[in-house]
């Protein structure tokens, strides 16, 4: 499982990719969530309770901007400004300020060995990023 | 004598009992791997950043530390940089990675991902 990783991630990216080309152009807003997301968010919510992900945009980090990732229980009430995308049982909550910013992006679990973490991996509002993938810079 | 010089020698680069749990764990039911190859790369907007691969043997070149019951081993490219690192693991709910404590690091990323030292920065200018 996790010793896919290093392969897992390009799979799941590569997946996320042919599955986005493979919806019509009318699905172009909100956020995707690839199977490995959903199921590292399913796994975290069988341990301890329905969660959601929370992603935000934040200024800071070294090219402007940088993604925020915090749980909160799936039962938190939402504000009224708050979109919540699902897929395959997960939920991601995103403020409609971040929103502007992750229009059409992908979230992943990227596993590595180094290092696996919920990451955007694929951002059309970046123009360019941090190394690390946590930064970025808005067109 | 070469033993002693050996035994006076401080190690390399320290393996926590975290890391060394998480390396075990990935290295399970891979028969063959003895280990894990600790190198870096040019990457990141801080100059370096840390690289691990499973290692099937040791190369003549590699430094190894053994700490925990654990084989890694350093690449000779990266030793300079990481001399006296402490290398760790930590996991939360959104991120499991392998830390390094490197008391060279003269600059890090926000993320803490890449790092730049005092040899690099000599050897760039």
């Amino acid at each position: 499982m996790m010793m896919l990783g290093r392969f897992g991630g390009g799979a799941t990216r590569a997946l996320a990719w042919a599955g986005r080309r493979g919806l019509s152009s009318a699905v172009e807003s909100g956020v995707h969530i690839t199977p490995g997301c959903a199921d590292r968010l399913k796994s975290l919510s069988s341990r301890e309770g329905a969660k959601a992900l929370r992603i935000a945009v934040d200024s800071g980090g070294c090219s402007g901007f940088q993604y925020t990732f915090k749980l909160e229980p799936l039962e938190t009430p939402r504000g009224p400004k708050d979109r919540v995308f699902e897929q395959d049982g997960a939920s991601i909550v995103v403020d409609a300020l971040s929103l502007e910013y992750l229009q059409g992006a992908t979230v992943d679990y990227v596993q590595e060995m180094v290092k696996s973490s919920f990451e955007v991996v694929d951002n059309p509002n970046s123009e360019a990023s941090c190394g690390c993938g946590t930064s970025f810079s808005p067109k | 004598s070469r033993l002693s010089r050996l035994r006076e020698r401080p190690a390399l680069m320290k393996v926590t009992e975290s890391a060394a749990s998480r390396i075990r764990k990935l290295i399970e039911g891979h028969p063959g791997i003895q280990g894990v190859r600790v190198g870096i790369k040019s990457r990141g907007c801080n100059g370096m950043s840390y690289t691990m691969n499973y290692a099937d043997r040791k190369a003549p070149t590699d430094e190894e530390v053994g700490e925990h019951g654990v084989r890694v081993f350093v690449e000779p490219k990266a030793v300079m940089h990481i001399v006296g690192t402490v290398m760790d693991y930590v996991e939360d709910d959104l991120s499991a990675e392998f830390v390094f404590h490197n008391p060279n690091a003269t600059g890090t990323c926000g993320c803490g991902e890449s790092f730049t030292t005092k040899e690099q920065a000599e050897q760039a200018a």
